[in-house]
């Protein structure tokens, strides 16, 4: 193996995007025993000292269901007209979207997170990435219990649709990291934008359907809706899990296009930015 | 032993590297920089823009496969951008960087240790992150356990661990990462005397037997000259020495003389720094070493008679009394090893120094005591008796002391491993 390497500057900008992408995909194939220690070792420290342990992965989204039950019950939202009892919906669009928002917020932190050591060794920050995002998953695959249990409850039964499920989430896991690695970068120089963005971030779920159904009364609401591409992929991902159907195709292609884009354009920056941001920690 | 391989491991070509003294400033820069990043047009780093200065400037310098290398200088010489250049974590400014092999930081020991897991759970999780595969951790893990020498403690959390006991765990894994280069930055300075000596001896035998390119970052000169073949002195981003490490220390301590008494030096000629505590109206003029065996006055071979002339001026325009003269040797770490005072009660005593003149005082030694090696000398007028320190010199030129074919045979060989040596008789009843 040829282990030799050649600094200079700005030298990562000679690659071409293909090899960008990778040797981004090498390094995580190359470091998998590395992701599976990593993994390990989160999964397991957010429950060591806990006594409920594990049992927070289903508390947590229980008790969020459960604020927007009693918002419901007193009649100050109107979620419009939805296709499945609302206590179901308000409870599977959560789930999703906090997946999303846990993949944004961990590629926002992927700098700062290895910053105590990332100065004096040389890490793969990629790595850190996926294991965030198996991480997000994990939680996400365990409130699943509680979902179906939901469903049987309301006499939704799952169906083939449910073997979507990773296809039509993919998307919005690569949009959530997209954001979240440019923003990473960006809030090293930068400070102010990653609170701006992080205020952004929680404004777009009062634009998106997660807590209302895309068919509410008000026009430019509904409008809002259309335009924002994640309406497209909570839509196909709440479809998967409840037996809906899968509407707007274009659309949801569209979306998941803009995804993968913002996606590769945040590896890309992270490889080519990362030297010049750590000088900055 | 292992044959230095003539392949560079490391080479550095006119580096540079700068930083930005301004934070706001530096942030700006920053976010300037990646925005071009990210539309495709790359910084032009070559140049300084307002607030920023070359931390490293036109370091040109190899190290071979299998060498050790020391890198000494003041705090912010720029010793640790170097290491992390080196190590690619930082890219440089200018010139290029060639590293040829796998690289092991012995920098931040412990990264990434949890403190809730135990040190072996933390020996898997370092490991991996130090680039290692579970099953090269798994064939090196007893290994690891036995130097670090942690006892049951390997079974505990690592929260209940000392600092020390973190820093030995960290560095038992680091160094079985068996790397081709080793970065050693600063991290010896908290174990215990055993651990010390133990990783001494593995990063020397490393570096002996396993070919291992060693670079060591330190302040301990000991721990220098024991691991280092050649040392690097850094003063202010620049290279000013690399090459013999005894030298290359030599340099060190006459530049960081240089640097602490800068300020107060009012004159530097080429023969002596001076460092005066009051305004001078008697100072030294001239300083020289007339040695019996050399020509040369900052060489002298032992035994010979040496003389040490001082020249004194008194700016004064009436005579004033001869002050103390005192002349000390110290060692290349500038220890006063002894000193040499005239003072009352010696032949000078109470000589006057003319107004508007000179005089010049002699000291005469039968042969100065020293090992062989390099020695730096300081010139003192004025002491405790006059309450006033009139002028002090920091001779430039190192006094290079070595032996004669004839004295070696007479002195022990063990006289050279110490400073100093006391010509003494010994006689058995």
């Amino acid at each position: 193996m040829n282990n030799s390497n050649l600094y200079e500057s700005n030298y990562k900008a000679k690659a071409s995007n293909i090899e960008i992408w990778r040797h981004c995909l090498n390094t995580v194939c190359r470091r998998k025993d590395l992701l599976l220690y990593l993994v390990r070792r989160d999964f397991l420290s957010d429950f060591k000292r806990s006594f409920i342990s594990a049992g927070w992965i289903l508390i947590t989204p229980a008790l969020a269901v459960v604020s927007w039950l009693i918002i419901n019950h007193t009649s100050i939202l109107n979620p419009g007209r939805l296709p499945i009892p609302y206590p179901a919906y308000v409870l599977i669009s959560t789930m999703i979207w906090r997946l999303f928002i846990g993949i944004y917020q961990a590629g926002s932190n992927l700098i700062f997170e290895s910053a105590s050591f990332g100065i004096d060794v040389k890490f793969h920050r990629e790595v850190l990435l996926v294991k965030q995002i198996i991480l997000q998953a994990l939680n996400f695959a365990a409130g699943l219990l509680i979902i179906e249990v939901v469903l049987l409850y309301y006499r939704i039964f799952p169906s083939w649709k449910i073997l979507t499920l990773p296809v039509t989430l993919l998307p919005l896991i690569l949009m959530g990291a997209g954001i979240g690695l440019l923003a990473s970068i960006y809030s090293v120089v930068l400070p102010d934008s990653k609170k701006w963005l992080d205020y952004g971030m929680q404004l777009l779920m009062f634009v998106t359907p997660v807590i209302y159904s895309p068919q509410v009364d008000n026009e430019l609401i509904r409008k809002i809706i259309r335009l924002n591409p994640l309406s497209y992929l909570l839509d196909w991902s709440r479809a998967s899990l409840a037996n809906g159907s899968f509407d707007n195709p274009y659309g949801f292609l569209l979306s998941s296009g803009g995804a993968l884009v913002i996606f590769l354009l945040g590896l890309r920056l992270l490889y080519l930015a990362e030297d010049k941001v750590i000088e900055k920690l | 032993m292992h044959m230095i391989d003539q392949s560079p491991a490391i080479s550095f070509q006119t580096v540079g590297k700068k930083f930005c003294r301004n934070l706001k400033r530096s942030l700006f820069y920053g976010t300037l920089d990646v925005s071009r990043i990210f539309v495709g047009v790359p910084p032009d780093t070559g140049r300084l823009r307002k607030d920023e200065f070359w931390a490293l400037a036109d370091l040109s310098f190899e190290v071979h496969k299998g060498d050790s290398l020391g890198i000494i200088g003041a705090n912010g010489s720029g010793k640790s951008t170097m290491l992390r250049l080196v190590s690619g974590i930082y890219t440089p400014d200018r010139g290029k960087i060639i590293v040829n092999g796998t690289v092991g930081s012995l920098i931040t020991l412990g990264a990434g240790f949890h403190p809730h897991f135990t040190g072996g759970d933390n020996i898997f999780f370092n490991g991996t992150l130090l680039g290692l595969t579970r099953s090269e951790i798994r064939e090196r893990y007893e290994d690891i356990v036995r130097f670090a020498d942690l006892g049951k403690f390997i079974d505990a959390p690592v929260s209940s661990y000392s600092t020390g006991m973190r820093m030995r765990l960290g560095f038992a894994i680091a160094i079985h990462t068996k790397p081709d280069i080793l970065l050693i930055d600063e991290i010896l300075a908290v174990g215990d005397v055993n651990f010390i000596k133990n990783s001494y001896d593995r990063i020397e035998a490393m570096v002996a037997e396993e070919g291992v390119t060693a670079v060591v970052v330190s302040h301990n000169i000991g721990m220098i000259q024991r691991l280092c073949r050649k040392t690097l002195v850094l003063d202010r981003g620049r290279m000013v020495f690399y090459g013999d490490t005894q030298e290359a220390i030599s340099n060190y301590y006459a530049l960081s003389l240089q640097h602490k008494l800068g300020s107060a030096a009012a004159s530097t000629t080429d023969k002596f720094i001076h460092h005066h505590d009051c305004p001078m109206q008697i100072y030294i003029e001239d300083f020289s070493i007339r040695p019996e065996s050399s020509k040369n006055a900052s060489e002298i071979t032992t035994p010979s008679t040496v003389r040490f002339q001082t020249t004194i001026f008194n700016t004064l325009d009436k005579p004033v009394e001869l002050p103390t003269v005192s002349i000390l040797i110290l060692d290349p770490g500038m220890v006063e090893l002894y000193a040499s005072i005239q003072s009352h009660g010696q032949h000078c005593a109470s000589a006057l120094i003319p107004g508007q003149g000179s005089i010049l005082v002699q000291c005469e030694a039968p042969y100065l005591n020293l090992a062989p090696g390099e020695y730096r000398i300081i010139v003192k007028l004025g002491g405790a008796k006059e309450g006033i320190f009139y002028d002090s010199v920091l001779v430039t030129r190192p006094l290079k002391v070595s032996w004669s074919v004839e004295f070696l045979e007479k002195v022990s060989s063990v006289y050279r491993e110490c400073k100093l040596f006391v010509p003494s008789r010994w006689t058995v009843d």
